[in-house]
């Protein structure tokens, strides 16, 4: 174990640092939350990370990165998170479509969408989810008609975050029929700024919408396809698999535990005999939560990625961010619902918004349930 | 950062579960427990076994300096054998060895010749709780009476495992001038009785009453003795905790053989979710306090680059935490295994009896969160603002 960043690391984790604090940043950051109604898009701050190369580091020079490791990626996610920056324009973007992409794509694919996502210039989206699909993603309706040399998308996608400014989405679409329900689903590159797609906000608890997408018959070829035919569930099962290191959980988790932390602190509340003990249970697993973490990301650096563990880190990461969440609505108390556009905020609505965004944390990227009982099935023998 | 163990500690991992294979490790899980329904036979020959054995595989040598014929090894390579012998539910003189060495090593001209005697299979049994009200804290030793010009001291101990068999007594105490001091003693000297505890662990811990009982040697502990101890104990609850990790991945496994084995309405109880999410759940909570465990020993390695204050708090974080799950674990042991888990033959009660001791060994959960609150306002003040925007 070495519990500290490499030196190398260490001088990347402060490079970050300085650029997310310098006042330009800031400001723009400051704007993003002061808006009412809005949410934040391309920031300003994804480009000046772009631009060095730092927002997709560990990815191959030709297509934007610097060939630098996971663990560097994974310190740009923590940094961003840690300074207040959103970061699900560059989770969606960099970690589950690029990460697919740099995976699976074709070098036409990769030289013809890496680039612009990693300089952050542009954004990705995912449309996996439908109205009766979730957890149960084989059962998708979604159809890819032939049509000539192509195909054409019918159906409908909920639930994808940021396809109303992203310039493409990763799409899975039935292409065939199969009596096993994991055969025949293929995965497409789709361009969404398109007559054939219908993006529709579907307003909801979070600060960010969700997109209620139509597809109604866009046109796909087979440059369009990552991986195989008839074989995106391998692609589906394995992206959101390595994806479940649940660093940017682990890094909310962290953040808001730090904002709550700094509270009890000021006001005493690290002193009081309900309060202060549950404060220090919760920061005994916001410090699990983050070694869950690094212990994926190191396994997935070294190519030996355990699923098992992978859907420990997913688990506890998230709902530790839940409880953090919790917990700050009892340390503070009523003005702790007051939003971060109500001067008297508690947190200065940190809390507020973090409660909200807890809801869907252990929805994301494999629901807590289905994270137990993988980890039941493949990890314990049991259910089976 | 770097959460992967290294070769050599993966490789003393193998060691040590190769030695503890079932046969052996089913020995090892009662070779301390007393039950009055299953005869009183004495397993004294099967603890002295185990504990050459582990001289063999040079457990207790890890920590010992190079000058006492040890491999200077730290709370990192500890902190495995610690979590192997937990899981397999290990009663002995072995984690009172370890830290009385530690705390030899420590002294003013350390007697390495008992430091060399204790890496070829001399064990220590510690004598630092008393069981007035508020005595039981390791934190600060009970009061003792020590007589320097006589060579003799008076108290009482409580909770002292197998005095009866230890080699060496270590006596800590805190004297009427506020004072810590440290002595040597023989478990067979005059003016030395003991009592064996009737207790839920039901294994071997004594009451001890020392009057004007004769030391075989005064400890050094340097200016600050209450410092070096502290840091001794910081140590000694990595180890621990790392042993409660081990309780908790025993108790665990039983659990899940369990839900594989027994059949209810026509099939294994683990294929109700109810059931088996559970068990996927604490699994993941154990294997995280694992990594916390492994965290704080990483830190207690590392005190002059990390501070003690950081070791302090990690330590008792660490502990607090697997003191909490073994119990909820050994708690879900019970559950699992129906009305079958609380006979005597059954493992499930010995993991349940043995996790309410162990919980409170070097401070209960409640207890170690009271430290570590102080602890981490200390930290928080030093550290830079968060961001808020």
């Amino acid at each position: 174990m070495e519990l500290r960043d490499t030196p190398e690391d260490r001088a990347f984790r402060d490079e970050i640092c300085a650029l997310l604090c310098q006042e330009e940043v800031r400001a723009e950051v400051a704007a993003v939350r002061a808006r009412r109604g809005g949410e934040p898009g391309l920031l300003d701050v994804y480009r000046r990370l772009g631009e060095r190369g730092y927002l997709a580091v560990n990815w191959p020079k030709e297509y934007g990165g610097l060939g630098g490791t996971l663990q560097q990626k994974t310190i740009v996610t923590e940094e961003l998170i840690g300074h207040g920056v959103p970061d699900i324009v560059h989770t969606l973007s960099i970690d589950i479509v690029g990460l697919a992409l740099l995976m699976y794509g074709t070098d036409d694919q990769k030289e013809r969408l890496l680039p612009r996502i990693a300089r952050g210039e542009g954004a990705a989206s995912i449309l996996f989810s439908e109205p009766g699909v979730g957890s149960d993603l084989a059962a998708l309706e979604t159809r890819a008609e032939r049509d000539g040399d192509g195909w054409r998308l019918r159906g409908r996608k909920v639930y994808s975050m940021k396809s109303h400014l992203a310039d493409f989405a990763l799409c899975a679409a039935r292409t065939g029929e199969s009596d096993v329900k994991y055969h025949g689903i293929t995965l497409f590159v789709v361009p969404l700024k398109t007559p054939g797609v219908l993006v529709d906000p579907l307003w909801n608890l979070g600060d960010e919408r969700f997109g209620d997408i139509t597809l109604a018959g866009v046109r796909v070829t087979a440059d369009d396809i990552v991986g195989e035919v008839d074989g995106g569930w391998e692609v589906i099962n394995h992206v959101l698999g390595l994806e479940r290191t649940g660093v940017e959980f682990e890094a909310k988790a962290t953040r808001w535990f730090d904002v709550l932390l700094r509270h009890a602190a000021d006001t005493g509340l690290l002193e009081h005999p309900v309060h202060g003990p549950r404060l220090v249970e919760l920061e005994g697993w916001v410090r699990a939560a983050r070694l869950l973490s690094w212990r994926s990301v190191g396994e997935l650096a070294e190519g030996r990625s355990d699923e098992v563990h992978n859907a420990m880190a997913k688990l506890l990461t998230s709902e530790v961010s839940k409880e953090v969440a919790h917990t700050a609505l009892d340390l503070t108390g009523l003005p702790g619902v007051l939003d971060r556009h109500d001067g008297r905020a508690a947190l200065h609505g940190i809390g507020e918004a973090a409660y909200r965004e807890a809801a869907g944390l252990t929805l994301a990227s494999g629901t807590s349930e289905v994270m137990l009982a993988l980890i039941a099935s493949t990890g314990l023998g049991l259910l089976a | 950062m770097k959460i992967a163990p290294s070769t050599e500690q993966l490789a003393l991992d193998q060691a040590l579960s190769e030695f503890l294979e079932e046969e052996v490790a089913s020995l090892v899980r009662r070779m301390a427990y007393r039950s009055p329904y299953s005869g009183t036979e004495d397993n004294r020959e099967v603890r002295a076994m185990v504990h050459q054995a582990l001289v063999d595989l040079g457990v207790p040598r890890l920590p010992l300096p190079a000058a006492a014929g040890g491999t200077g090894r730290g709370q990192e390579d500890l902190v495995v054998v610690a979590e192997q012998l937990g899981a397999v539910l290990y009663q002995g003189l072995l984690p009172d060895t370890l830290t009385a060495a530690e705390l030899l090593a420590r002294c003013g001209e350390a007697p390495l010749d008992l430091l060399r005697r204790i890496g070829e299979g001399t064990t220590v049994a510690l004598a630092v709780r008393s069981d007035a009200p508020g005595g039981t804290t390791t934190a600060v030793p009970a009061p003792l009476t020590v007589d320097r010009a006589r060579g003799t001291l008076t108290g009482t101990r409580a909770f002292v495992p197998f005095a009866e068999e230890a080699d060496h007594l270590l006596v800590l105490g805190t004297d009427t001038d506020g004072k810590l001091h440290a002595a040597l003693a023989d478990p067979r000297a005059r003016g030395l009785s003991r009592r064996l505890h009737e207790e839920l662990g039901r294994g071997e811990l004594y009451a001890l009453d020392f009057t004007d009982t004769p030391v075989t040697a005064w400890l050094d502990l340097g200016e600050d003795p209450a410092a070096l101890w502290r840091a001794t104990l910081d140590g000694a609850r990595v180890r621990h905790a790392a042993q409660l990790t081990g309780v908790s991945r025993g108790a665990l496994r039983l659990s899940v053989e369990r839900a594989r084995e027994r059949r209810q309405f026509g099939r294994p109880i683990g294929h109700q979710q109810a059931l088996a999410l559970r068990l996927a759940e604490l699994a993941a909570r154990v294997d995280a306090v694992g990594l916390v465990v492994r965290a704080a020993a990483w830190e207690a390695d590392r005190p002059d680059t990390v501070g003690a204050e950081t070791v302090r708090l990690s330590a008792a974080q660490a502990l607090a935490m697997a003191a909490q799950t073994a119990r909820r674990t050994a708690t879900e042991a019970m559950q699992i295994h129906g009305a079958y888990g609380m006979t005597e033959n059954s493992d499930a009660q010995l993991f349940y009896r043995r996790a309410a001791v162990e919980s409170l060994w070097l401070g209960s959960p409640a207890e170690l969160r009271g430290e570590v609150a102080s602890l981490l306002r200390a930290r928080i003040a030093a550290r830079p603002r968060p961001v808020v925007l």
